[in-house]
């Protein structure tokens, strides 16, 4: 219920803990001065096996300090140290939550201890703080600096406007609501600035009790971001900082305002560049938020991640991974090329979507779909490989194509929202579901699954009692897990 | 059972129901379409991804593809920005327990959602306007018929972002304009049409939403002018049929009346068709104003315009909008301790006024003869059981039929404060008395000073407005110090 309040109401944006991803390839820096609540020995992964293997480490040794299941509440008060510091001009409090000043010393707890630091030790870590949002602010600026100069020439072109009569009139208030301009009223964004990243309230450096396992939260239009100690370690490990980069984009108003951001997904969003950087080889592979990335570079690229995944690891026992590093590291490399193609088309797409974003919201929910552009736009730049390249994908496409523009036709005609017909238990569900469903990664097959085994219908799971829910479920996992070993 | 299958139940829980096909997702249509054709999954894959090319997108000339937007509907753009409409004034609630302490916690996004609710208004008006436009001259009999419909039916943002819309849709008929330009467009009636009412609806209390016994009484003011238009061919016509009627709501402020600068509402009344409705529900100063909310045909063609009232025609033009019904809540007081130990405050539950209370209702007729005679014996609820214990009289009430439900109270004169008495009897205004020692005591309550009762009553119970009150004369002077408010 908890979840429902939370995702349904306040729209939080999580970057949740990626467990056992695979992953990475950075220089060492193991000197690199890092925070008290480090683990002893963390480094920066010099190969992406590396990355994958010392983040299940890393995850491990710190999972009762920082991410501990049965963490209760903390209380923020007056007395947690407060840093305040000014980046491109945006000022920033960054809140070091669970660090009190006591006299001359700060003393910092976790969800298994208390201890003091030194001056020297906060100074380090207040360095490295500073250092990783300078990266993530150039980070995001990078991908998405230049994006309202390529959204105003799509949408003065779509306008059949040249760009510098299409920009004044953007700069028109429209006469029939005064105060409103023609920009705001087409919600194309201004042009983005590197300060527009940074969050205007407070950053937090801090535990999430209520969602131990979460590395960073966002609460849209707020100014307001959570930056886990156990994330600080993830960026740090990574060599790139993409928690605290997808943190900067959902906090971006420009890019991420309510209402506007209820019509697409803004998690996939605020994944573009986090989780196509080369330096991050666990993400791509395995997170929630990058499913469709996933998708794409199948469809179009031909890289088979779910066999890659089978390939890569060669057995599991009792919960350890005995994985073929070479094959990782491999295939690792041949991602870093998809992905350097998809950051390029994403950024065609993010501009073709910020050139009509209403536009774009509409066709989402018409074909329920929140990320609709990237597929349109990947249609639009490249022809599918999948079935065996290019050429006999092509051949086939043209043979079927009849066929096809059929189903096309037939499947644009039933999709869309039933909008004020539809159930609002259901449409509550829905909505929950979609904010929820991404970051625990949980398949739609294995939902399909699930009913298959009980013969049931999804109408029919809404009216059970919690109670046969869970017993139903348990049995479920159960029964996997069964399948696959001896207890 | 631990928090990760907590969390994996209600994932999969909710997972089911997105699967129910309460939305039907496109992409998964096409795929199960794809199978069912007997297609590999990597087929269905390559025909979901390569339909989207065919759906939404064209070909230029040099072999690359640009997006269609004419591939979706106006009217389903209008229907998302709707949709954020909905959700905005949902958010915007100050009854939405959820989002209602967060709005106040971070002051600022109450601001930003609610320009934003204007702004998305003011889209939405623009998306309506291109369909309604359509769909008036489709009506007026001015659009060609040869025309295909679906020419005007995609989104064109060059149709929607126009500076100048009232040249671009008019909602004008040539007919009438044409005879307005030729001086022939007389106006041939005019009805003025004003109600302003204290009390017109009740609005949850914003700080209590969920009792719905707290609540707010809102006003609402409505004035419109109606003005009926002819066309002459000459100084007198055959019949007074009307060819146009327009709308202009009014606030009267004191002595000043004041029309919005646009009509609210245009009547087209062509020859052979249905009268064409053009409504505007947005008040001057309201973003939407000037722009129709409706265009609706008419199939009962208004002789004259006082004959608007009988539908909604005029109704629908003062509705009350969703941000008028957002009223926000009053700060609470502060929160305090106060402790009250039983008896060391008086307090005082009467208004005191030296000169007296009276009962300003008229509630006697001329006779003064309007009211019941009903007597109260002392300590009637114990002798009750008791037939034989001797009674006394109390106290005499008149109740009156009359305005404010009033009730006079009266001490007895003696004889009649006898406290040993076997038997009381009323009839009409006779009283009679039985003592216990046999003896009887008979009088008459007249409308005047009388043996039985004192000549004025000691207390007066009346109801004024919403209240019941009860004003006490107490030192017997016939001046009424005390009053108070009682149970109904």
């Amino acid at each position: 219920m908890n979840f429902y309040k939370k995702f349904s109401v306040l729209f939080l944006v999580i970057f949740v803990l990626a467990r056992n991803s695979l992953n990475a390839q950075q220089p060492a820096a193991a000197s690199q001065p890092v925070c008290h609540f480090f683990p002893e020995g963390v480094i920066r992964a010099t190969t992406p096996a590396q990355q994958w293997q010392e983040w299940a480490r890393y995850t491990n040794a710190t999972q009762n300090a920082l991410a501990n299941p049965n963490a209760k509440e903390f209380v923020s008060g007056s007395d947690e140290v407060m840093v305040e510091k000014e980046y491109f001009g945006q000022k920033v409090k960054i809140i070091f939550d669970q660090h009190i000043r006591i006299g001359d010393q700060i003393r910092y707890t976790s969800f298994n201890g208390q201890y003091f630091i030194t001056k020297a030790q906060f100074d380090t870590c207040v360095n490295k703080i500073d250092g990783n949002i300078r990266e993530a602010i150039e980070m995001d600026y990078l991908a998405w600096g230049e994006l309202e100069p390529k959204a105003i020439t799509i949408a003065a072109k779509s306008a059949g406007k040249n760009e510098s009569d299409f920009r004044k009139e953007l700069d028109k208030e429209d006469p029939l609501s005064p105060g409103i301009t023609f920009r705001e009223l087409r919600h194309i964004p201004p042009k983005l600035e590197k300060k527009d990243f940074v969050p205007f309230r407070e950053l937090h450096i801090g535990l999430s009790p209520e969602i131990p396992t979460v590395l960073g939260v966002a609460w849209l239009n707020t100014g307001i971001v959570y930056y886990t100690p156990a994330a600080v370690i993830r960026d740090h490990l990574m060599g790139s900082i993409v928690i605290l980069a997808h943190e900067f984009v959902h906090n971006n108003k420009k890019l991420q305002g309510i209402p506007l951001v209820w019509g697409f997904n803004a998690e996939t969003f605020a994944s573009i560049p986090a989780m196509l950087v080369d330096d991050d080889h666990l993400d791509l592979t395995n997170h929630g938020y990058a499913e469709t990335f996933r998708e794409l570079i199948w469809v179009y690229f031909g890289f088979d991640f779910e066999r890659a995944k089978k390939e890569v690891v060669k057995s599991k026992l009792v919960g350890n991974l005995e994985i073929d590093e070479q094959k990782f590291n491999e295939y690792a490399q041949k991602q870093v090329i998809a992905k350097r193609e998809l950051r390029k088309a994403m950024d065609k797409a993010t501009a073709e979507f910020y050139s009509k974003p209403i536009w774009w919201t509409a066709l989402n929910d018409k074909l329920q779909d929140n990320e609709s552009v990237l597929k349109f736009i990947m249609a639009t730049l490249y022809n599918p490989t999948l079935l065996g390249g290019e050429d006999a994908t092509m051949k086939w496409y043209e043979t079927n194509k009849p066929k096809i523009k059929q189903f096309s036709d037939e499947a644009w005609q039933e999709s869309g929202s039933p909008a004020a017909n539809i159930d609002p238990h259901l449409k509550i569900c829905y909505l929950l579901f979609q904010k929820i469903r991404t970051s625990y990664q949980v398949s739609e097959k294995e939902a399909e699954e699930f009913m298959k085994f009980y013969k049931t219908s999804p109408k029919e799971i809404c009216s059970w009692e919690p109670e046969k829910l869970k017993t139903n479920i348990e049995a479920y996992i159960a029964k996997n897990q069964n399948q696959r070993r001896a207890q | 059972m631990t928090k990760r299958l907590i969390i994996k139940i209600t994932i999969i829980f909710l997972m089911a129901v997105t699967l129910n096909g309460c939305a039907p997702r496109y992409r998964f249509l096409v795929r199960d379409k794809a199978a069912a054709a007997g297609w590999t999954k990597e087929q269905q894959a390559v025909s979901e991804h390569l339909s989207y090319r065919l759906l939404c997108t064209k070909e230029n000339s040099d072999g690359t593809f640009e997006i269609n937007h004419a591939c979706l509907p106006n009217e389903t753009v209008a229907k998302i920005v709707k949709q954020r409409l909905d959700d905005l004034n949902s958010v915007l609630d100050y009854k939405n327990q959820e989002w209602a302490p967060y709005l106040k916690a971070f002051p600022n996004l109450r601001e930003e959602a609610e320009r934003e609710e204007k702004i998305f208004k003011a889209v939405y008006n623009r998306l309506k306007l291109v369909d309604f436009h359509n769909q008036f001259l489709n009506y007026l009999g001015e659009r060609s018929s040869l025309r295909p419909m679906d020419l005007d039916l995609g989104y064109d943002d060059k149709k929607v972002f126009i500076e100048d819309v009232f040249a671009a849709y008019p909602f004008t008929s040539s007919h009438i304009e044409e005879a307005r330009k030729n001086g022939k467009l007389d106006d041939i009636q005019t009805v003025l049409w004003f109600n302003k009412m204290k009390f017109d609806r009740k609005e949850p209390d914003p700080s209590d939403p969920n009792d719905p016994n707290k609540f707010i009484w809102q006003p609402k003011e409505t004035g419109i002018e109606l003005i009926s238009y002819k066309i002459l061919d000459g100084p007198k016509p055959q019949e007074k049929k009307n060819d146009y009627i327009e709308g202009t709501r009014f606030t009267i402020s004191g002595s000043s009346f004041k029309r919005e600068s646009k009509p609210a509402l245009k009547i087209f009344l062509p020859e052979g068709r249905p009268a064409v409705i053009v409504s505007d529900y947005d008040k001057e100063g309201e973003i939407g104003f000037a722009i129709p909310d409706a265009v609706e045909n008419f199939y009962v063609n208004p002789e004259t315009s006082e004959s608007l009232f009988n539908g909604a025609a005029i109704a629908n033009l003062f509705q009350v909008t969703e941000k008028e019904r957002r009223i926000p809540p009053k700060d609470l007081p502060p929160l305090n301790i106060e402790i009250a130990p039983i008896g060391q405050n008086k307090i005082e539950i009467w208004e005191e006024k030296s000169q007296g209370w009276t009962v300003t209702l008229r509630y006697k007729n001329d006779r003064r003869d309007n009211y019941n005679i009903r007597v109260k014996i002392k300590d009637d609820e114990k002798i009750h059981f008791d037939p034989t214990a001797s009674k006394q009289i109390e106290y005499f009430k008149k109740e009156w039929f009359g305005n404010g439900n009033v009730v006079e109270f009266f001490k007895s004169k003696p004889p009649f404060d006898n406290p040993s008495l076997a038997a009381v009897s009323i009839n009409g205004t006779k009283v009679l008395l039985i003592t216990i020692q046999g003896q009887d005591i008979t009088g008459n309550i007249t409308t005047g000073p009388n043996i039985v009762i004192q000549d004025t009553p000691y207390q007066i119970e009346y109801t004024e407005g919403e209240k019941r009150w009860l004003i006490k004369d107490e030192n017997g002077d016939g001046i009424y110090e005390k009053k108070r408010p009682i149970a109904k």
